[in-house]
């Protein structure tokens, strides 16, 4: 990134300029872009910091740039050699950052736009690049959904906005990345990247920014741009780590003797051998969470290439990720393989290309569903639920049955056998060409091919003995393909013109965008063996086997513009506009505008300011726009399909003929695309999001202190959302356009920069604030529904006037402890001394049904992160903090951990209320069938959140130059890292990190409850990085 | 140069491209699900919609039978009783409010109000949908005639429909278009007489292009013939006047009557014993049938399900000893007041049915007391060894259960009874014909046709002596005569679902407190059903029935 190359070769034979660039601490700087000021001649810095030019005369002006650096300007005035000692830029002003379809000086910006750079990336050995969002920039909720490996992670960029799938729009070099079908949480998407590759991360915060995305840009747009080759040697580049994954944090459940306490508190006669010391004494003492749990490996190893000169330059890759879970049946395995390069075949015609292809292998145990059942079929759950009195194993090997109704947890674990794989080719080539000076055409190919797998195969099994029947006699196999196609070509139009003082930059460009899906689902319930290699579908019964398949597919086509102008680059000012035309959309609809407008004034630039030394750069942004989102609907659903399935009879004897019907609710078959829609609704069209942003830009003392502050406010109008109509329409749920949801918030980072020759210091924060809206729902609050906990009761629900998917249940107020509070207080059905007093919250005297009400918020008010980077002489240490605050979790595992006998328990519970123990905190346990403690849904088992995290420490070693110089390696750093150090918490489960349900098809709302997800680990890790 | 040659290239790229991505690049087709504006285009297709409109009838695909409700909604009138769960018990107030039914505890949430509702309203939609696709599409002339034939079939289904709910609700929601975005919640209610005046255009079109049921043939029996619609017309026609308060078109419907009668397509040759048999479910009796069986899907005809009584038959048709009942809600159980109207009196007389001249007393219900096998019925025991139940749903309160349409023997499918049911017959036809004749004072027609009826349902008992023809015809006249043919109409057509509707267009809705003044039934009130409660949430120019 960051080179030029002589685009205006010839008729320079005026002067020749060289000289050396060197950084701080008077090394040689590599990449510096030396620019004629005012032409576009220019040139590059190599490896020993030295550069030469050819000037048109002795009397120019010269430009000196490089990212990190504060911008030069040095007049020739006939000088022939001219040194440079580049001061380095907290506040990088002369950074050219990625917006969609071009780049801005980050000077010029005037939407939100947040930045993760280089630097930030290579800090941070995560194998998932939406991890390496979470806490680097303001505005974006970064939510682990589970700690297995390959899951998905839950990115929000300034909240909500919408009731069904929000997921950003991640853009990579310029080329929308399809995320195939098929549910969030396969890997198919972002997560094939190789973090890596990247060379830096931008994200579209606000409509003035994304509004050039059009109809796909509302959720927030992140831009990637992967790493290029360099002019100059070549580099050969070395990354490799290892590390360990423990589990964080144990929780803790009744060991052997604190689970005879506990049963013989609540006078558990079912299990003689608590009542019998002698036999008990023989039991053993079982640590599930140890069984459960292993120390698992991480490894990375990737291999870089790259170099090229002034014609041409290229970046090869290869890289393995590999883990195992700490449930150690789960895993993930992705190797990339990167192909990046561009080459100037003539001096008006550049060519490139990057490509990427991916195979990632993801193992899955079974993790949090709804349902008891489900829930508990669960390795993690089990690891907390089982008895300590039971080992995994029996004397032969086999699954031991439980003493209670409880999976044996290493069963579970041990069966598992749920395979995810994915193969994705994504990338694109280009060409660019330049004339007339100032325009540039460049049209860019970009495919993004992608074929994923499910495999889910159950064998036979039997735990002898199990009070659960955990059985399945006949083995069943599950296995389904889909391929995804997508296809895009643009062609970009660039203007780019300075007079004087004014600088116009123009923008038009066109795209077509296809995409196409097939998939194809087979099942066998009836496989003939266990065996690996009878794992197919040939080894089972052939009547048996069942298959499905279908398509889906969309079109569009938009076009766009974009103007920014600046006069002096003191004001300044960005309008854009594009029209997109969807195949989602009936004729009617297909078409939408999509117009946004930023402005900005560096006041630092005014005459008045020009004697404040302190204050260095001073911005004040404002930006309005409109952006659209048709993520969360299908295909088709405009049109009313026929369904064929509506069959009668005629004749005698009796004879089927088939029958078709339209519009009607008949159930949709697995990923059947548009077939759920039921009635067409011609009307539809995408949802639209305008927000307005005002920010400030401020940096002091050189640039070594800066500040950014946002304010926004976005505002949903015709939300898109599955509605309900009157039953005399005689049809099921159509999707609508309809709904309001409104989200206002700010936005705060800070930095600051030290450098005193071998010691440097670096810190930089953010936190961000977003209240949620839900005004309007078109009248339809009792659909939104989420969170199932037990049938007919769900833990969260999305109502006008509320947040999204906010958690509702009764309140309660402590333990009734006697008779007089329990006349006292307002009637509650079943209560006894030593249960949970509800409270009346309609004030009616009794309570009812009526008096749920809403208990908190599965969403964080507040995020924050924070980075410190400490450096001296070779000795780098990075402490990265991370949290979220203002939030509450249901723990559904604690509510099961805090039940009847049976299952085992949470320490919490030796303080439940009984007659032995009237003091106590808790209510009585007893019977779940009688009393309400257990059974309503209550903040008894919402748990605030909140937390600060360590998420990484990182300690680095550069072997000094004097070193590596000698056995020919130009750089060699070592370091050791430590991620998810700490956590402080109040939370009593795993993690308080937990974002979505990973089910296969989750529900967009059912967010926030704990049923056993999987935790994160910690991990330790001890790495190399190598350049020759 | 160089750059004019460039641009020359570019001009001509750029002009491509926008020239490639003009509508049709966007114009795509739903796989799999065609679209309903573009899928009727010949005759082969257009049956398959209304294939369909039939299926309307039957499942709606949503493990539901569509019109289970028609019998339970009796539950309300004399003839029949709730016969399910105990009255009280939670699950049945939740789910089976059909129990409300019996004493007129209807609420506005009544789940089987909400059901009559949702698979009419089902129904319709479907229909309109059907016509509208049908209607976007030209077809070749030479297919032209019977296209015309097939969208007056799914007319005359609808009207059915708009029928039932007519008779249930009052004013409803009218519309014979598929319905907008805008239109979704706007909806108000329609006079009773715009609904009727759509029932009486659709049938009156229907029956000048309907074939006769010989016309169809064996293979396609159960499909909408003339005679269906020309019934269904008279019945609504004698209904909407009375509700009305004016005079019915008598004429029109004893003329629609008699053309059927005149067609010689049906006959009442067949003894009620054997036509609510499987073996007989092809009767030439049948008028209007839907047509179920259970081997092509259990669901379809699971309206035995609630509707009938629990069987202890095995697969083979025998009692099983330990008499446990199986299968079936047996929501409809038959009235005390209905089983004596045959002369059956409470008793544990084996003899009394052999003294039932009437042999539909014999077919219309059975007591609890006895079993059927071997073709006849056995009194068994004493009141205190009634049946036990294995199901859930029952308690084998009732005494009476109604006997048409049980299942012979233990199906192999688990709701099945396998046997059409049977929505028009042509016994129904003639009542009709009879009242009409009586109300255009030709007395004599209406005793000839009323004791049509008589003759079949006294044929075994005049047969083997136990009583002659003239002593069960009927020859009163007057007041009188008109009383009996609607006696008959009751006797007839017992436990089939009419006789509420019966009684409330001729205003006699009264008898039913004057028989069991325990009940809530008030008047201006129960004559409806209320709207569905959450009808009334989402659309707001609804209105409530009054009362509710």
């Amino acid at each position: 990134m960051g080179f030029y190359f002589l685009l205006n070769q010839y008729g320079q034979d005026g002067f020749t300029v060289r000289g050396t660039i060197t950084d701080e601490f008077d090394q040689p700087l590599i990449g510096v872009n030396i620019v004629e000021k005012g032409t576009t001649n220019g040139a590059v810095t190599d490896l020993d910091g030295n550069y030469t030019i050819n000037v048109s005369g002795p009397d120019v002006t010269l430009e000196f740039s490089s990212i990190g650096y504060l911008s030069e300007q040095v007049a020739v005035d006939g000088q022939s050699v001219i040194n440079m000692n580049m001061v380095p830029s907290m506040e990088e002003l002369s950074e050219v950052v990625v917006v969609g379809y071009g780049t801005q000086k980050k000077a010029d910006l005037t939407s939100a736009i947040s930045t993760v750079s280089t630097e930030t990336i290579q800090e941070t050995p995560l194998s998932n690049t939406q991890s390496l969002l979470q806490g680097k920039a303001s505005g974006v909720k970064v939510m682990a959904n589970s700690g297995s490996p390959g899951s998905s992670v839950n990115v929000t960029i300034r909240g909500n906005l919408s009731l069904g799938e929000a997921q950003p729009l991640y853009v990579v070099d310029g080329i929308p990345m399809s995320s195939a079908g098929g549910g969030a949480d396969n890997g198919f998407g972002i997560n094939s990247l190789n973090p890596n590759d990247i060379e830096s991360i931008q994200i579209l915060k606000d409509a003035s920014a994304q509004a050039i995305y059009g109809s796909r840009g509302s959720n927030g747009v992140i831009l990637i741009t992967t790493k290029r080759g360099k002019a100059g040697e070549m580099k050969v580049n070395l990354n490799a780590y290892y590390g360990i994954q423990t589990l964080a944090r144990k929780i803790d459940v009744l060991d052997k003797a604190q689970y005879r306490e506990y049963n013989l508190i609540v006078d558990n006669d079912e299990d003689t051998d608590l009542h019998d010391p002698e036999a008990y004494a023989q039991l053993p003492d079982y640590d599930w969470q140890d069984e459960i749990f292993d120390n698992s490996p991480i490894s990375n190893v990737q291999l870089s290439i790259s170099g090229g000169d002034e014609n041409s330059n290229y970046m090869m890759s290869i890289s393995n990720n590999a883990q195992t879970g700490m449930v150690n049946t789960s895993g993930y395995n992705r190797t990339n393989f990167r192909l990046n390069s561009d080459h100037q075949v003539r001096n008006w015609l550049k060519v490139g290309e990057s490509f990427m292809v991916t195979y990632s292998n993801r193992d899955r145990v079974q993790e949090s569903g709804a349902g008891y059942s489900s829930i508990t079929a669960n390795p993690v759950m089990a690891a907390l639920l089982s008895d300590p009195l039971t080992e995994a194993y029996n004397d032969l090997g086999e699954w031991n049955y439980m003493r209670t109704a409880t999976f044996n947890g290493a069963g579970l674990r041990d069966r598992a056998n749920y395979r995810y794989q994915n193969k994705k080719m994504n990338g694109s080539v280009y060409s660019e060409i330049s004339f007339l000076n100032d325009f540039k055409f460049r049209t860019n190919l970009g495919v993004d091919y992608n074929t994923g797998e499910v495999r889910e195969f159950l064998p036979a099994f039997e735990v002898i003995g199990s009070p659960r029947n955990e059985a399945q006699l006949v083995p069943t196999l599950k296995q389904n393909t889909i391929n995804t196609t997508y296809l895009i070509m643009e062609n970009i139009l660039t203007y780019n013109r300075t007079f004087g003082k004014h600088s116009f930059s123009l923008m038009a460009a066109s795209t077509v965008e296809s995409w196409d899906q097939y998939f194809i689902e087979g099942k066998n319930n009836s496989m003939l063996s266990n065996a690996d290699n009878f794992r197919y579908f040939d080894a089972g019964d052939p009547d048996e086997i069942t298959l499905d398949g279908g398509a889906d597919y969309w079109r569009m086509y938009s076009y766009l513009g974009r103007a920014t102008y600046n006069f002096d680059e003191r004001y300044l000012l960005t309008a854009s506009v594009r029209q997109d035309a969807s195949s989602k959309f009936g004729p009617e609809n297909r078409k939408g505008v999509f117009p946004a407008f930023s402005a900005g004034w560096r006041f630092t630039q005014e005459e008045f300011m020009q004697d404040v030394d302190w204050i260095y750069n001073g911005k004040i942004r404002f930006g309005w726009g409109q952006v659209g989102n048709q993520s969360t609907i299908g295909t088709f659903r405009y049109t009313t399909p026929i369904a064929i399935n509506a069959n009668y009879l005629f004749g005698i004897p009796k004879t089927i003929y088939s029958g078709v019907t339209a519009g009607l609710n008949y159930p949709a078959g697995y990923g059947s695309p548009g077939s759920s829609g039921i009635p067409g609704n011609k009307g539809l069209t995408w949802e639209t999001t305008m927000s307005t942003n005002f920010g400030l830009d401020l940096s002091f003392f050189k640039g070594s202190v800066s500040f950014a502050a946002d304010w926004f406010q976005k505002e949903n109008i015709d939300m898109l959302l599955v509605t309900s109509v009157p039953l005399y329409t005689g049809s099921g749920a159509p999707t609508v356009n309809g709904g309001k949801i409104v989200n206002n918030g700010y936005e705060l980072e800070v930095g600051f920069h030290k450098s005193r020759g071998v010691f440097n210091f670096d810190i930089s924060a953010n936190m961000s604030h977003i209240k949620t809206d839900v005004v309007d729902l078109a009248g339809q609050s009792d659909l939104f529904n989420s969170n199932r906990i037990t049938a007919g009761n769900e833990a969260s629900r999305t109502i006008e006037g509320g947040g999204i998917a906010d958690f509702w249940g009764y309140k309660t107020d402590g333990i009734f402890r006697s008779l007089e509070e329990l006349k006292e207080g307002p009637y509650q059905s079943n209560a006894q001394i030593g249960d949970v007093r509800f409270v009346d919250v309609n004030g009616d005297g009794i309570i009812t049904g009526d008096d749920q009400t809403v208990l908190g918020s599965p969403i964080p008010n507040y995020t924050f992160g924070l980075s410190a980077n400490t450096q001296y002489k070779n000795i780098q240490l990075n402490l990265f903090f991370q949290g979220n605050a203002d939030y509450q979790i249901y723990n559904n595992t604690y509510r099961l951990m805090m039940g009847r006998y049976g299952l085992n328990k949470h320490v919490d519970i030796l303080n439940s209320w009984s007659w032995g123990n009237p003091d106590a905190e808790l209510p009585v346990v007893q019977d779940n069938s009688r009393h309400d403690n257990l059974v309503l849904l209550s903040d008894r088992w919402l748990q605030d959140a909140s937390y600060l995290r360590l998420q990484t420490a990182t300690l680095s070693y550069i072997l000094p130059d004097n070193l590596t110089s000698k056995i020919r390696i130009s750089n060699v750093k070592i370091y050791v890292t430590v991620q998810n150090v700490f956590l402080l918490t109040n939370y009593k489960g795993f993690d308080p990190e937990i974002g979505k349900s990973v089910s296969w098809k989750p529900d967009p709302l059912d967010m926030g409850v704990d049923n056993g997800n999987y935790p994160m680990p910690r991990t330790y890790i001890a790495g190399f990085n190598l350049t020759f | 140069m160089r750059y004019i040659k460039i641009l020359t290239i570019l001009s001509l790229t750029a002009t491509m491209l926008l020239q490639s991505c003009d509508e049709s690049f966007l114009e795509l087709d739903q796989p799999i699900y065609p679209a309903l504006e573009t899928y009727y285009t010949d005759s082969a297709t257009a049956f398959e919609g209304l294939v369909g409109c039939y299926n309307s009838f039957t499942n709606y695909n949503t493990g539901e039978t569509t019109l289970r409700y028609i019998w339970d909604l009796d539950i309300r009138s004399d003839d029949t009783d709730y016969a399910g769960n105990p009255r009280g018990v939670v699950e049945e107030q939740n789910y089976y409010k059909a129990s409300g039914f019996a004493n007129f505890d209807i609420l506005a949430d009544n789940v089987h109000a909400y059901g009559v509702w949702e698979v009419c309203y089902n129904g319709v939609n479907t229909i309109n949908k059907y016509l509208e696709g049908m209607n976007s599409t030209s077809f070749p002339v030479s297919q032209q005639p019977l296209v015309e034939q097939y969208k007056a079939e799914a007319k005359v289904i609808r009207s059915y429909f708009y029928f039932l709910l007519v008779k249930n609700f009052g004013p409803v929601v009218l519309y014979t278009n598929s319905l907008s975005q805008d239109e979704w919640y706007s909806q108000s209610r329609q006079e009773e007489s715009l609904v009727y005046a759509q029932i009486f255009k659709d049938l009156r079109e229907a029956k000048e292009l309907l074939p006769l049921r010989s016309d169809y043939g064996d293979a396609m029996y159960g499909r909408i013939t003339k005679a269906a619609a020309q019934t269904l017309l008279a019945k609504a026609l004698i209904t909407e006047a009375e509700i009305d308060g004016s005079s019915p078109n008598w004429q029109e419907a004893y003329d629609l009557c008699r053309e059927v009668e005149l067609s010689g397509e049906y006959n009442l040759n067949t003894l009620h014993e054997d036509m609510w048999k499987v073996a007989g479910q092809f009767s030439s009796e049948f008028i209007l049938d839907i047509i179920v069986d259970e081997a092509f899907d259990s669901e379809k005809d699971s309206y035995i399900h609630g509707l009938s009584p629990r069987y202890y038959f095995d697969a083979n048709g025998v009692p099983k000893h330990d008499r446990k009942l199986e299968f079936g809600f047996g929501i409809s159980g038959i009235t005390e007041d209905m089983a004596n109207q045959y002369g059956y009196y409470q008793g544990y007389d084996s003899l009394q049915w052999v003294n039932l001249t009437d042999s539909r007393g014999k077919i219309t219900f059975w007591t609890r007391w006895e079993r059927y096998t071997d073709e006849q019925y056995i009194i068994v025991d004493e009141l205190t060894s009634r049946p036990e139940t294995t199901n859930p749903h029952a308690t084998d309160d009732a005494n009476y259960y109604l006997q048409k349409y049980s299942r012979e023997k233990l199906a192999t499918l688990y709701w099945s009874a396998g046997s059409n049911m049977h929505l028009i017959r042509y016994a129904e036809t003639l009542l009709i014909a009879a009242e009409a004749a009586y109300y255009l004072g030709n007395e004599e027609e209406a005793r000839r046709l009323v004791n049509m009826i008589r003759e079949r349902a006294f044929r075994p008992a005049i047969n083997d002596g136990r009583t002659t023809l003239a002593e069960v015809e009927i020859n009163s006249s007057g007041k009188q005569l008109l009383e009996d043919i609607w006696q008959e109409r009751r006797l007839e057509l017992a436990g089939e679902g009419d006789r509420f509707y019966d009684l409330k267009r001729t205003h006699r809705l009264h008898i039913l407190k004057e028989k069991k003044p325990e009940i809530l039934f008030q008047e201006g009130k129960h004559e409806l059903l209320p709207i569905p409660a959450s009808e009334l949430a989402l659309a707001p120019n609804l209105t409530q029935n009054p009362g509710y």
